[in-house]
């Protein structure tokens, strides 16, 4: 076991969700009673204090929902979210805002998050406002400029509004608003997928300094494979708002238990032109999040699945072996 | 070799901001072959998206293309009309756009706005329209795609957002597709089928793709040749062997290196490159990745304070699938210098 985790592993989890579920209402049309997307199913999680937890999944699978819902950004339908031993599922918005300069969040889209009627100077000085961490003015800026030169940027930029930046230089004005108030925990919603990679090195790399400075928990949600075994402690695989898979990075890469987790990993690319490798290709359509299949939601996409059991029973996510680390949520684990 | 499809030649784009006119890229020049598939990468901010906004006379005030040609079949779409421009956008030339939530309409169905996209360019029935949009999102893998045709955009995640854009960008059978970041939203799997949908129809469509992408693993798997941006200009073009085997230019050198690698592991920190790009308003006079430069430490730097141009590196074929180009003053000795990784 590596350093950080050994430390970690001692302390209560930061934050820990028990049976999260968000159902949104969809409009069935005027005759259609309405019907609900799962886009969260069932839940439970938790990040240690100093911890990184990677979150992947296929793109509308309910990684941005579950991040969200864990701040309380979205309300969750059911469950419970505790963070630092507080229970903050009931807590009125009115009390959570102590709380929310703790909790962060780095938005995924980097053009609809930030108010393009503010200089750089106001978007990341507001967030330093509401916690009232500048002492005056002068304070302010120095304090915005050196967020800025953090994250890649240059302290000159202060002044100028969104619309003059490219989109890896507002998702990193995202970056520097998140930080600006020194949080405990903060859910990284795709944070370097609209970075290239030198930036993207940067990036991971202003993160990771961050964690280790302050001992900062982040829930990392990203396409990037090789990104989030970079950066993550233990990696959370979600399929169609359910995790299907979790285990510390080493474990999840080395010897993925779970189908689709294995079809994940093979369809990273690789940068290197002369290694086309071979996908394992998922068979069949992605099923709607409407009408989710019986049993084990990837059964329709399955090699392995079998009738009778999995197309009727929902695997629940249960260790490996007992007393692994490794969860997996699979009638037929790999092994 | 017969003509490119696209040639852009010595494009300055400008904008006029209060601290003066600055150039967003100044002195770009690449090719777009017919039926190949073109990758666009480069620092973030080094004038990517707005390059292929250009092409389609999209760049946004205050910004305007002030110098150079853009030579689609021959012709130059600076001298058309906007009437011409207009039915070349949309109908030979399409562009999938970076940002999935703006450039979709949210207060209109995508199943509405891929039928608009459709009958502003072909005469249809709204009947014939509709039902031409439910095979493109069938196309593109939208799951239930039935229901999913009156979805509003905010009912949608990220990734099925950018799989409706890319529907509507092949509604009208383009020639010249251009995509900004079509995949980035997309989880590796979608990207992979997604993908593999862009190759196939580039092929059996013969369309070109020109696509911006900063996935280094996607350019190698999908693209044939290589453009490589620095600060608005391009600093090395190539086959994609050439580039990930032969990479010439410091910086495709750097970038290359700052990549995590399958299997590397936590606790150590990526090969960043150290220092920020210039400031557009005040750039250097001479190379303008001098500053955060290797090579420059190694060599007689006093050259580096003067432009570089984009050259023809020694050794390239003469007939080389594609230009074999960097901006350096100090190229390695042999093209054939092998980078490590
Ligand atoms: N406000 C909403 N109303 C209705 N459905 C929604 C809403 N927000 C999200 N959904 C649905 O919930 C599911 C999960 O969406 P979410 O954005 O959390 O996915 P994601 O995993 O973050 O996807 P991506 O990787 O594409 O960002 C999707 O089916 C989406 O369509
Ligand atoms: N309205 C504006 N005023 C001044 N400069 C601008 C304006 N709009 C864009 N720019 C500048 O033009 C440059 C190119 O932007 P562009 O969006 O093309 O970058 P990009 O290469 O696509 O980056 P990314 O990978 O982050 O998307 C940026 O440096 C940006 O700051
Ligand atoms: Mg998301
Ligand atoms: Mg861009």
């Amino acid at each position: 076991m590596s350093e950080p985790q050994a430390v970690a592993g001692k302390q209560r989890p930061l934050i820990f969700a028990e049976r999260l579920s968000k159902l949104f209402p969809v409009d069935g049309g005027l005759f259609s009673p309405t019907r609900f997307v799962r886009a969260v199913d069932n839940v439970s999680l938790f990040v240690r204090h100093g911890e990184t937890l990677g979150l992947v999944g296929e793109s509308g699978c309910g990684k941005t929902t579950l991040g969200r819902t864990l701040l309380r950004l979205i309300e969750p339908s059911y469950g419970r979210i505790s963070f630092d031993g507080q229970d903050i599922t009931q807590l009125r918005q009115r009390d959570l805002r102590p709380l929310r300069q703790r909790m962060q969040i780095i938005f995924q889209d980097p053009f609809s998050s930030l108010n393009p009627r503010m200089p750089i100077l106001d978007i990341v000085g507001e967030a330093l406002d509401v916690h009232k961490l500048a002492k005056n003015a002068k304070d302010r800026e120095e304090q915005v400029s050196e967020l800025l030169e953090r994250v890649g940027l240059r302290a000159d930029m202060r002044h100028r509004y969104p619309h003059e930046f490219s989109g890896g230089q507002r998702q990193r004005i995202g970056i520097a608003r998140a930080i600006a108030v020194k949080p405990d925990f903060i859910v990284c919603d795709e944070p370097v997928s609209a970075l290239d990679v030198s930036v993207q090195a940067q990036i991971v790399n202003l993160l990771l300094d961050l964690q280790e400075e302050r001992n900062l928990s982040f829930l990392f949600v990203s396409h990037d494979l090789n990104v989030v075994e970079f950066v993550s402690h233990r990696v959370a695989v979600m399929y169609l708002g359910r995790i299907v898979e979790l285990a510390p990075a080493e474990a999840l890469y080395q010897s993925p238990q779970h189908p689709y987790t294995s079809a994940l990993l093979s369809a990273v690319p690789q940068p290197d032109p002369n290694k086309r490798r071979l996908r394992l290709l998922l068979e069949g359509d992605l099923p709607s999040p409407l009408a989710p299949p019986t049993g084990c939601a990837f059964h329709p996409r399955c090699p392995r699945a079998e009738p009778g059991k999995c197309d009727t029973e929902q695997p629940p996510l249960i260790e490996l072996d007992p007393g692994s680390a490794h969860r997996v949520a699979c009638h037929f684990p790999n092994q | 070799m017969s003509t490119p499809l696209l040639s852009v030649r010595d494009l300055r784009i400008s904008f006029d901001t209060p601290r003066g006119t600055v150039h967003a890229v100044e002195k770009l020049s690449f090719d777009v072959p017919r039926n190949s598939c073109v990758a666009l990468v480069g620092e973030s901010g080094c004038g990517k998206s707005i390059t292929t906004l250009s092409i389609l006379g999209l760049v946004p005030e205050p910004g305007r293309v002030s110098e150079g040609q853009i030579l689609f079949d021959g012709t130059d779409l600076r001298q058309l009309s906007d009437k011409q421009m207009r039915s070349v956008r949309g109908d030979q030339i399409s562009m999938i756009f970076q940002e999935p939530m703006t450039s979709l309409n949210p207060v209109y169905t995508i199943g509405s706005q891929i039928s608009e996209a459709i009958r502003i360019h072909r005469k249809l029935s709204r009947r014939a329209a509709r039902a031409q949009a439910l095979e493109l999102l069938e196309a593109v893998q939208i799951p239930a795609p039935a229901e999913r045709i009156d979805a509003y955009p905010h009912q949608l995640s990220g990734g099925m957002r950018q799989r409706v854009l890319i529907a509507m960008a092949l509604a009208c059978d383009p020639t010249l597709l251009l995509a900004d970041e079509p995949t980035t939203a997309l989880d590796v799997t979608v990207q992979a089928q997604i993908l593999d949908l862009l190759g196939s129809l580039q092929k059996d469509r013969e369309m070109s793709l020109l696509f911006v992408t900063h996935d280094l693993g996607v350019v190698a798997e999908f693209a044939q040749y290589v453009v490589v941006m620095y600060a608005g200009q391009v600093v090395e073009t190539g086959t994609v062997d050439d580039i990930f085997s032969r990479a010439s230019h410091p910086y495709t050198q750097a970038l290359l290196r700052s990549m995590p690698r399958a299997g590397q592991k936590r606790g150590g920190r990526l090969l960043a490159i150290p220092g920020a790009v210039p400031d557009l308003a005040n750039l250097p006079e001479g190379c303008r990745f001098a500053e955060r430069c290797q090579r420059r430490k190694e060599v007689n730097a006093e050259r580096c304070a003067t432009p570089p141009d984009l050259d023809s590196l020694p050794g390239a074929a003469e007939a080389a699938p594609y230009p074999r180009q960097a901006r350096c003053h100090f190229p390695p000795a042999t093209d054939t210098a092998e980078t490590s990784s």
